[in-house]
């Protein structure tokens, strides 16, 4: 599958957290990339760079940021937008990532990952400032699709076609989070597969997997727990359509030792080399 | 990358529907349910959100709104855990912390600044018999807080200093790092914050207090009082041959003479736990 870019294909990786910083430093387990948060690293002096500073000597750091707000209809913050090319500017990474919602309004932050109505309008109005990010930061940008618990009624197309939009209108890349499809899926009673496949593969160039909550009337994006069977199954699912793609655990709250991790990204990779070259994983 | 098209010199302008839509949830989901605004916000649910097979256009919104409030409730109760126990639990800890994030909404794109100005409130709004120990309780945690976040400035080095440099370092002014927070408590509260559940309350005791960052950990150091005084002159913008005298000049002459020694063991103590910015002279 040829992308829309060249960048380079990562492997499998997982989200590092500060619980896990010393466990890189020490045992430099085998892992082929890391994503960062990248608001916790945009603090000069702080114990996070520190540590940061040692780690991406040793492993490919992707910077993924959660308060960039791309469809906030406030102004884009350039004081944040500074400190994100700052940290760019440090990690070296092939592309950085944020999120395809809003969190903030008239200056009040929500910290959250706000859906967005799904409109041509809207879809434009996303992919300008995705543009003006992406050549002030100077990297290639990719976006990543959240879960959702609400549909608005303004809506005019559905999340896929959306996202498509955006993204073709931006000339940017996709990280296609595959958890967050199930979950959104769940909720709003769509089939995940037909979302796949009305994205288009040459933009997708990372996935996320995670654990999610069910909560009885709904999927909670939680990152909280294990991946489910569900999830895994999607992922094997998609890789033929969506070819060579960096794949990315993320795990946010009850965080496991690192081992339990690299066993789940092992999972991960099994199944990939299942599907890729299955007859040399079945020997 | 691609070459991409010319860019628009401003942001921009944001679809009108967005913005109402925005401004709607937004009120919906940060504005504490008790209120008026909140509720007149939530039934307007039917207008802006669908329902689902299993879910009402409310209780869609719901989840947003008990995510944003834990998710804020969270934070604030892991950087201010002494604050916790001394307004009696979760319950009555929410309660104020409603009001205050309604007073202050989050205005940076990080939790860690959630308590920036909790101080200030408490002090306008609280009023309960415990207020001064709530009020230093809050100094001292949101302290911690800071010196994890704060910038750092180049740290003080006297190496490169020149002999007549180094004559008049107590001749000119000198900064503290960013991360540094002078307290004068009427107690040690430092011992709330870790205890598990009601934790006996400090007696009343005069404390002055530093707290900073050191080899990027937060580190807290109770010293003696004039050197707090000492320090705050210096913070103030006095020099140390300035500040001196001064704050001597507060004391008995008994426990003047005794500063007046100290002074420069103070200022190694200042230098070597890296308080202290580089000079310019
Ligand atoms: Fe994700």
């Amino acid at each position: 599958m040829k992308k829309f870019i060249e960048l380079p294909y990562l492997g499998f990786g997982i989200g590092l957290r500060p619980k896990h910083f010393k466990d890189f430093l020490d045992h430099s387990p085998a892992i082929d990339w890391l994503e960062i948060i990248s608001e916790n690293f945009m603090f000069d002096g702080s114990r996070a760079l520190y540590f940061l500073d040692q780690i991406r000597e040793r492993y490919r750091v992707v910077p993924h940021g959660v308060s960039l707000s791309i469809g906030s209809s406030d102004d884009l913050d350039w004081d944040y937008l500074e400190r994100l090319k700052n940290l760019v500017a440090r990690v070296n990474p092939p592309w950085f990532s944020d999120h395809l919602c809003w969190s903030q309004h008239k200056g009040a932050h929500m910290h959250n990952l706000l859906p967005l109505p799904y409109t041509p309008k809207v879809a434009d109005y996303v992919a300008g400032r995705i543009r003006m990010v992406q050549d002030f930061i100077g990297k290639p940008f990719i976006i990543e699709n959240v879960s959702s618990y609400v549909e608005f009624t303004g809506s005019t197309m559905p999340e896929w076609e959306f996202l498509t939009r955006v993204a073709e209108k931006a000339d940017c890349g996709i990280l296609l989070d595959v958890n967050n499809v199930f979950v959104s899926a769940s909720n709003h009673h769509f089939d995940a597969h037909t979302y796949f496949n009305a994205v288009p593969p040459e933009r997708v160039i990372q996935y996320h997997v995670a654990g999610h909550r069910d909560k009885g009337t709904f999927l909670f994006d939680s990152h909280d727990q294990t991946i489910r069977d569900e999830v895994w199954s999607l992922y094997r699912d998609v890789i033929p359509r969506f070819g060579e793609v960096s794949l990315l655990i993320e795990r946010d709250d009850h965080i496991p030792p690192l081992a339990d991790l690299v066993d789940e990204l092992n999972i991960a990779r099994q199944i990939y080399e299942n599907i890729v070259s299955p007859a040399i994983s079945h020997t | 990358m691609k070459t991409l098209s010319p860019l628009p010199l401003a942001t921009p302008e944001a679809p009108a529907e967005l913005r109402a839509l925005q401004t709607w949830f937004a009120q919906a989901v940060t504005l504490p349910a008790s209120t008026d605004k909140a509720q007149a916000a939530a039934r307007l649910s039917d207008q802006y959100l669908t329902a689902s097979q299993t879910m009402s256009p409310r209780e869609r919104l719901d989840v947003y709104v008990s995510d944003y409030w834990s998710r804020c409730m969270d934070s604030l109760a892991e950087d201010f855990p002494g604050l916790l126990h001394l307004l009696g639990g979760k319950l009555a800890f929410q309660g104020y912390l409603e009001k205050y994030l309604m007073a202050y909404p989050s205005r940076t794109y990080t939790l860690y600044h959630l308590g920036e100005k909790l101080h200030e409130f408490m002090l306008q709004n609280y009023r309960e018999p415990n207020r001064d120990m709530v009020l230093d309780d809050i100094a001292y945690e949101w302290a911690r807080v800071w010196a994890l976040i704060a910038p750092t400035s180049t740290p003080f080095d006297p190496a490169p200093f020149s002999p007549a440099q180094q004559s008049k370092l107590a001749e000119i002014p000198l900064t503290f790092q960013p991360s540094v927070t002078l307290l004068e408590l009427g107690c040690d509260v430092r011992p709330l914050r870790l205890a598990k559940e009601n934790p006996a309350l400090p007696p009343p005791q005069k404390t002055a207090l530093i707290v900073y960052r050191q080899n990027h950990n937060v580190c807290n150091m109770l010293i003696d009082p004039s050197f707090l005084t000492l320090l705050k002159m210096l913070q103030s913008g006095k020099t140390l041959s300035e500040a001196s005298p001064l704050t001597a000049a507060l004391l008995t002459p008994k426990q003047s003479a005794k500063l007046l020694k100290q002074v420069s063991n103070w200022f190694q103590t200042a230098v070597s736990e890296g308080w202290l910015s580089q000079p310019v002279f």
